[in-house]
C-alpha cells in the first residue's frame, strides 16, 4: 500500500517536472513567421504608424542566452522581409534586454524573456513610449507588451489597454473591438 | 409629402477624434486569417466569434462558384433557399418560407437596404452590384431585426463591396453563354491624392427567357429578351485624420420575364436610383457613424397595345446615427437611432398614395464575461405610422382623394446570444431572437381600399418571428476541417393572408390582406467542410426542417399563402474544389426532397407538387496570366430542363468568361 503511494508520489513528481519543463519549452517556443507577420499586421492599426514610408522595429532578447540571441537574429531578418503598414519598409534590429538604454524604435518585438528582465523591459517601454508586441502570452502577466499576438491554430490577439494608454498608443477603434482586451 | 432629409455631416466635423476608420476588411482578414463582419451586432467582430448563425462568402468563394449573379452564389450556401423561377428571376430566403416575391429576408448592399418595401421583396436583377466588386457576402440566418430593423426575420444578406480607400482592386469580365447570354461588367478604382478614392462599377447583361413551357397564366405581353444595366459610383474622402466621408450613387434598370407575387408570368420593367452619404469618425467616445440615403424604385409591366400598363413608384429616405463604444475592456455598446419615410404613389392608375414614417431606437451590449464566455444582447423599438390618400378609381369617379384609414405599429425586436468557447476547437452558441415583418405598402394599400376611407384604424398586425437556436462549431485541426451543427425552432405569429406583390383585385371583398394565423418551424442544419492535401476543398451540408402552418380557415382566403408544403424537408448541398497551378475546378451539388409550389388557377392558388430534384453547377478555370483568367461554367447541368418550382422548368445553362483582375 505504502509502496503504491510512493510510486504514485514519484509519478506525480515526474509528471509535475515534465509539465513545468513542457510549459517552459512552450513559453520559449520558436517565434514563427506567422507570429511576426501578425505582429506587423497589428501595427498597421496603430495611429502613429499610418502614412509612414519606413518603420524600425527593435527585437529584444535575453543577452545572457545564446539561443535567444539566435532567435532574435532570425526574427529580425524575417521582420525585415515583411511589408509594413501601408507597404512601409520594415527594418529590424536585435537588441539585448540588458543593453536597453536610449535607443529609439517605432515598435519593439519582445522575444520570450526571463522574469528578471521584465521589469527593465517594462520600464524601457514606458519610458520611450514605444509599442511592444510579443507572441509570448507571459508578457501580458508581467505587463511588458502592449499587444500579444500568437498565431497558432487560431489567431490570438490581446491588447493591454492600460499599457497602451501608458505609452500613448492609439489603435483604431475597429481594431480594439476585434481583439481581446485586458 | 416626400421628405428628403439633409445630411447633418457638418455636426461631426466638430468631434475630437483619434483616427479615421471605416472597416478595412482586407487588413483585418490578413491579421486574423478569417473574415470580419459588423452584420451580427453592428460592432466589428471576427466571423468565428459572432453571437449569430453567420456564413461569410468570400471573394474566392464568389470567383470559384462560377455564378454570374448573386442568387447563383447564394444557392450554394447552406441553409439558404433559392427559387429559380425564370432566367434571371429568383427569390431567396433562409430556412425555407420562400415564395414568389419573397419577403422575409432583408437584403442590403454595404448596409443600404435594397429590399423594396412596396412589394416586400428583393429585385435581384436590379441590384447595382457587379460580382467582381464584391468583397464578401454576409448571410445571417434567423431574425436580426434588433440591428437592421423590420423585415430581417428569416435572415439578413449584407453584400459588402470593395472599399475604394482600402481595396485597390480593378476588374473586368466578359461572359457569353446559352440563352444568348452577353454579360459585361467591370469595376475600377482611382486615388486622387492621398485622401480621395473613387470606384466606378457597371455592367450590362442581355439574355433570353427560358424556352420551356409555361404552366402559369400570363399577365400582359411577354418580351423575348431580358436586359439589365447598372452603374455605381462610390467616393471615399478622408476629411481629416479621423473623419471619413463616403458618397455613393447608383442607377439600375432591368426588363425581364418573371413570376409575379400573384403567380403569373409577366414581363416587368424595373428602375432604381439611390444616393447615400455616410460619415464615419473614430472619436474619443467611440466609432460614430451618420448615414443618410434615398432609394427610388419604379416598376411597370409590359402590356399589349391599347392597354394601360400598371405601374408603381416607391421612394424611401433613411437617416441613421450610431455610436459603437467600449466603456470598459470587456464591454462594447452600440446605440443607434433611425428615421425612415417610405412611400408608394402613384400605383397603377390610382392617384393616391400610402406611406409610413418610422422612428427607431436600438441598443446593443456585448459583455465578455470571461475569456471563454460572452453575452450579447440587443433591443430595438420601432414605431411606424401609416397614412394614405385613397383616390379614383377605387372611389366613385370625380370624388377628391380621401384620407385612408391610419395604422400605428409599435414593436420590440431583440437578439441575444451566449457564446462559449468550450475549448480551442469547440464553440457553443445559444441564440434567441425576435423580429418583425411589416405588412408591405401594397398590402396596406389593398387593406385600406378593402376597408375604405375614414379614420377607423386598419386592423392589420405585423408578423413576428421568434427564433431559438443552439449552434455548435468544432474545428478538426488535424483534418483541417470544420463542423457546424444547429438546431432551431421558429415561431411566426400573425401570418398575413397574402404574399408579396399585387393581388387579384384591390378592394374586392375578401381580398384585403388580414392576419390568418401562425406558422412554426423546427429543424436541424449540419455543415462540414475542409481542405485536403492543400489542393482540394470540400463541403457538405444537410438541413431537415418541418413547418406547420396553423391558419384560421373559413372566414378569409387562406389559399394565397403556404409555407409548410412549399418548404422541402430535406436539403443537401455539397461542394468539391481543386486548384493546382493555373487550374481551378469546382462542382456544387444540390438535392432537395419533394415539396410543392403555388400556382394560380383562376382567382385561386392551388398547390402543385414539385418532385425531388438534384442539380449540379460546375466551373473550370485556367489562369492565362496573373491578371487574366478564362473559365467555363454551367448551371443545372444534370438535365436539359428540370422542374424546380411551380413555374416554368429551368434550363441547363453554360457560360464562358474572360476575367481581368488586378
Amino acid at each position: 500500500m505504502s509502496g503504491g503511494r510512493h510510486h504514485a508520489k514519484r509519478a506525480f513528481a515526474w509528471l509535475s517536472a515534465a509539465t513545468v519543463l513542457f510549459a517552459g519549452a512552450a513559453g520559449a517556443a520558436e517565434v514563427t513567421p506567422a507570429d511576426l507577420n501578425a505582429a506587423v499586421r497589428s501595427l498597421g492599426f496603430l495611429a502613429s504608424l499610418q502614412n509612414r514610408s519606413s518603420i524600425l522595429i527593435g527585437v529584444i532578447y535575453n543577452g545572457a542566452d545564446p539561443a535567444s540571441r539566435a532567435q532574435a537574429q532570425r526574427a529580425a531578418a524575417d521582420l525585415s522581409r515583411l511589408a509594413g503598414p501601408g507597404s512601409a519598409t520594415v527594418s529590424a534590429l536585435p537588441v539585448a534586454a540588458q543593453d536597453l538604454g536610449a535607443q529609439r524604435f517605432d515598435a519593439v518585438y519582445l522575444m520570450s524573456l526571463p522574469p528578471e528582465l521584465s521589469r527593465g523591459v517594462g520600464d524601457y517601454v514606458r519610458r520611450q513610449s514605444v509599442v511592444s508586441v510579443s507572441s509570448d502570452p507571459q508578457c501580458l502577466d508581467v505587463q511588458t507588451c502592449v499587444v500579444m499576438v500568437q498565431a497558432r491554430s487560431s489567431m490570438s490577439v490581446v491588447l493591454d489597454t492600460a499599457l497602451a494608454k501608458a505609452v500613448g498608443a492609439k489603435f483604431s477603434t475597429v481594431f480594439t473591438m476585434l481583439v481581446k482586451r485586458k | 409629402m416626400s421628405k428628403i432629409p439633409t445630411l447633418p455631416f457638418t455636426a461631426l466635423l466638430f468631434l475630437s477624434a483619434a483616427q479615421a476608420q471605416s472597416m478595412d476588411y482586407g487588413a483585418i482578414e490578413q491579421l486574423f486569417g478569417e473574415p470580419a463582419t459588423t452584420s451580427a451586432t453592428g460592432s466589428p467582430q471576427r466571423a468565428t466569434e459572432v453571437p449569430a448563425n453567420l456564413t461569410i462568402v468570400t471573394r474566392d468563394d464568389i470567383r470559384r462558384s462560377g455564378a454570374r449573379d448573386v442568387p447563383g452564389i447564394l444557392r450554394h450556401v447552406a441553409g439558404v433557399d433559392v427559387l429559380e423561377w425564370a432566367n434571371d428571376n429568383y427569390d431567396v430566403s433562409a430556412r425555407g418560407y420562400n415564395q414568389a416575391y419573397s419577403a422575409r429576408t432583408l437584403v442590403l448592399v454595404d448596409g443600404r437596404q435594397v429590399y423594396v418595401d412596396s412589394f416586400g421583396f428583393t429585385p435581384w436583377s436590379v441590384l447595382p452590384v457587379e460580382l467582381g466588386a464584391i468583397r464578401q457576402i454576409e448571410v445571417v440566418k434567423g431574425p436580426n431585426a434588433a440591428l437592421f430593423g423590420f423585415n430581417a426575420v428569416a435572415g439578413v444578406i449584407n453584400i459588402i463591396t470593395d472599399n475604394p480607400r482600402y481595396d485597390d482592386h480593378n476588374t473586368a469580365t466578359v461572359r457569353v453563354g446559352s440563352q444568348s447570354l452577353v454579360d459585361v461588367s467591370g469595376a475600377a478604382r482611382f486615388g486622387l491624392g492621398q485622401d480621395t478614392f473613387l470606384r466606378f462599377s457597371g455592367g450590362y447583361r442581355s439574355d433570353k427567357p427560358f424556352g420551356t413551357a409555361n404552366p402559369l397564366p400570363i399577365d400582359g405581353a411577354p418580351r423575348p429578351k431580358n436586359d439589365r444595366l447598372a452603374f455605381d459610383a462610390d467616393a471615399v474622402v478622408r476629411l481629416a485624420e479621423d473623419v471619413e466621408l463616403d458618397i455613393e450613387a447608383s442607377h439600375s434598370q432591368a426588363s425581364q420575364s418573371e413570376v409575379s407575387g400573384g403567380y403569373k408570368l409577366q414581363s416587368s420593367d424595373y428602375a432604381t436610383n439611390s444616393i447615400l452619404g455616410r460619415l464615419t469618425a473614430d472619436t474619443g467616445w467611440g466609432l460614430v457613424k451618420l448615414t443618410s440615403y434615398g432609394n427610388w424604385f419604379a416598376w411597370t409591366r409590359a402590356v399589349g397595345p391599347g392597354f394601360v400598363a400598371p405601374r408603381l413608384m416607391n421612394a424611401m429616405h433613411v437617416v441613421q446615427a450610431e455610436d459603437v463604444f467600449s466603456p470598459a475592456p470587456d464591454h462594447t455598446i452600440r446605440l443607434a437611432v433611425e428615421y425612415r419615410h417610405n412611400e408608394v404613389g402613384p400605383r397603377d392608375n390610382h392617384d393616391g398614395w400610402v406611406a409610413f414614417d418610422a422612428g427607431s431606437a436600438s441598443a446593443m451590449w456585448a459583455w465578455q464575461i470571461t475569456p471563454e464566455l460572452s453575452l450579447t444582447s440587443a433591443l430595438r423599438f420601432d414605431s411606424v405610422s401609416y397614412n394614405s390618400k385613397l383616390a379614383a378609381p377605387a372611389l366613385a369617379g370625380g370624388q377628391p382623394p380621401l384620407n385612408g384609414p391610419p395604422m400605428q405599429i409599435d414593436q420590440w425586436s431583440f437578439n441575444t446570444g451566449l457564446v462559449w468557447s468550450a475549448s480551442s476547437t469547440d464553440t457553443l452558441r445559444l441564440i434567441a431572437s425576435r423580429g418583425v415583418q411589416l405588412p408591405n405598402l401594397v398590402q396596406v394599400w389593398d387593406a385600406a381600399f378593402g376597408q375604405g376611407p375614414g379614420m377607423q384604424p386598419l386592423k392589420l398586425r405585423p408578423s413576428s418571428v421568434t427564433n431559438f437556436e443552439a449552434l455548435w462549431n468544432r474545428r478538426f485541426v488535424t483534418f483541417d476541417a470544420r463542423l457546424q451543427l444547429a438546431v432551431f425552432h421558429q415561431m411566426t405569429d400573425d401570418v398575413l393572408s397574402t404574399g408579396s406583390g399585387t393581388i387579384d383585385v384591390s378592394g374586392k371583398p375578401g381580398m384585403a390582406p388580414v392576419n390568418v394565423g401562425s406558422s412554426q418551424a423546427t429543424g436541424i442544419e449540419a455543415g462540414f467542410d475542409g481542405r485536403l492535401a492543400g489542393d482540394w476543398t470540400w463541403s457538405v451540408s444537410y438541413r431537415y426542417e418541418i413547418i406547420n402552418d396553423n391558419y384560421v380557415r373559413g372566414l378569409v382566403r387562406t389559399d394565397l399563402i403556404n409555407y409548410e408544403d412549399t418548404t422541402p424537408r430535406h436539403v443537401v448541398k455539397a461542394g468539391l474544389g481543386w486548384a493546382s497551378g493555373p487550374w481551378e475546378a469546382n462542382a456544387f451539388l444540390h438535392f432537395q426532397s419533394d415539396s410543392a409550389g403555388l400556382r394560380r388557377f383562376g382567382p385561386y392558388r392551388v398547390l402543385v407538387p414539385v418532385q425531388p430534384f438534384t442539380t449540379i453547377d460546375a466551373r473550370l478555370a485556367y489562369r492565362l496570366t496573373d491578371q487574366l483568367t478564362l473559365a467555363i461554367s454551367g448551371r443545372d447541368l444534370f438535365n436539359a430542363q428540370q422542374q424546380q418550382t411551380s413555374g416554368p422548368d429551368v434550363q441547363r445553362q453554360f457560360f464562358a468568361s474572360l476575367a481581368f483582375d488586378m
